[in-house]
């Protein structure tokens, strides 16, 4: 069975209250796998992520904060993998959330186009690891995305421009 | 004991400017060697500056200084290598220039804050290697590890990085952070194509098969502590006359290796594994 917010909300042992105010879940990648807190495992590139998130006042959540204590997995590889990424369409925070994502995003991307060399796989694009989750009021869309840094920025944009849509 | 006068920005950055010049007018003259030597005595003068009662800006332009110095003399080691035309036939030769190569580019773009001039100037002389290289090996494969941590400590706050705000790299106050992994043990090796560091790159001549058949690679470093701004000692000259001749390969540079041994069966005949 698919993870649902009152399922996730039950692992981590918390009430479904505290995840849904958030507008940024950010939770380890084993989230549907796992059964038992010691088991999690947060993504690496989770962690400066949150950071970045809350540096912008953006509401985020991770495991961590919720009083569990994931283990870290961390990969010597240049892609970027950041677990099981919830969104909320709905909170005021989302289009800050959103910008804040794809920036970073694009940055790391750009560093992996500063070695030259286009025609060498070393520069391809980072590739980004995530399963995606938009909640909306009556709906909510999950991507198990696995692509190139600028198709992933393109699916925010995409989302983003909904959330804008459902606004007017 | 003879007083001397405070470092400043201005006063290291004209000395190093002048050690720039003299290092270019070297390379412009082939003397590979003595570009190295002159590199590598520039960085034991700057590391005997004191940076201790510096301030903030001072102790970054002092450690980027130090950064480009190395840089100046990986790219005159690799000079002192290339500059026999059998490099590309020689493994070691090989192995030396592709890590000397990724060192100096690391160097260079990431900490040193360069002219961008001189920048492009000396990455210029590394991408006709890459080309080299990419050319007669291929793109490669390579090793990348998956590890599975407790967490990492700020060395800021002490606390696991999840719960502070403190970002690696950066610096707060008179303190830059640094995470520390806790724990952790290796769950997984993968051969990649795109890895972290390209370092740990498997070269065809470290294949060989074993008593059943199997392709064996070894000797494969799976992690190598870089550190951009080198060691104390400035490093070493390389000394090509024993490279070509023992396939000795330098052991300073500031890194450590750790090798696995891979039964390579499963990947045999595969089209992604050919340049292998």
């Amino acid at each position: 069975m698919r993870n649902d917010l009152r399922t996730i909300a039950g692992k981590l042992g918390v009430d479904v209250e505290q995840l849904a105010g958030n507008a940024v879940l950010l939770l380890p990648e084993n989230m549907e796998s796992a059964s038992a807190g010691e088991d999690f495992c947060d993504a690496g590139d989770s962690l400066l992520l949150a950071k970045l998130l809350k540096r912008e006042k953006v509401p985020c959540t991770t495991a961590f904060d919720l009083g569990v204590r994931p283990k870290v997995l961390d990969r010597r590889g240049a892609d970027v993998w950041l677990g099981l990424l919830w969104l909320f369409a709905e909170n005021g925070f989302f289009p800050v959330a959103v910008s804040v994502l794809s920036e970073w995003i694009s940055t790391k991307f750009m560093q992996g186009s500063q070695a030259g060399d286009s025609e060498s796989p070393l520069d391809e694009p980072t590739k980004v690891h995530v399963e995606l989750c938009v909640q909306r009021k009556n709906a909510m869309s999950r991507i198990k995305f696995e692509g190139s840094a600028r198709d992933f920025i393109a699916v925010l944009s995409a989302q983003k421009e909904l959330g804008n849509r459902g606004e007017e | 004991m003879k007083n001397e006068a405070p470092q400043t920005v201005e006063s290291v950055e004209r000395w190093v400017n002048v050690k720039i010049h003299e290092w270019l007018g070297l390379m412009e003259a082939e003397d590979f060697v003595s570009a190295a030597k002159l590199s590598i005595d520039a960085i034991h003068e700057h590391c005997r500056r004191s940076t201790k009662d510096a301030s903030v800006p001072f102790r970054q332009f002092h450690f980027g200084v130090r950064v480009a110095l190395n840089a100046l003399r990986d790219l005159a080691n690799i000079k002192i290598i290339v500059a026999d035309d059998r490099w590309l036939s020689v493994p070691e030769a090989v192995e030396t220039v592709w890590g000397c190569a990724h060192d100096a580019r690391d160097r260079l773009v990431g900490y040193s804050g360069l002219d961008a001039g001189f920048l492009a100037y000396c990455l210029d002389e590394l991408n006709p290697l890459f080309a080299a290289i990419e050319s007669r090996y291929g793109f490669g494969l390579y090793m990348s590890w998956e590890l599975v941590l407790d967490g990492y400590t700020c060395s800021i706050c002490n606390s696991d990085v999840r719960g502070c705000e403190h970002i690696s790299g950066r610096w707060y106050g008179e303190q830059e952070c640094r995470w520390h992994s806790d724990g952790g043990y290796i769950r997984a090796v993968s051969l990649v194509q795109n890895p972290r560091d390209p370092r740990c790159r498997i070269w065809p001549w470290l294949k060989r098969r074993n008593e059943n058949g199997h392709i064996v690679i070894e000797e494969v470093p799976i992690y190598i502590i870089f550190t951009p701004e080198g060691d104390d000692d400035g490093g070493e000259i390389i000394d090509a006359v024993t490279l070509f001749r023992n396939g000795r390969k330098p052991t300073g540079n500031g890194r450590a290796t750790a090798s696995v041994a891979l039964d390579a069966a499963a990947i045999e005949g595969k089209p992604e594994f050919q340049d292998f």
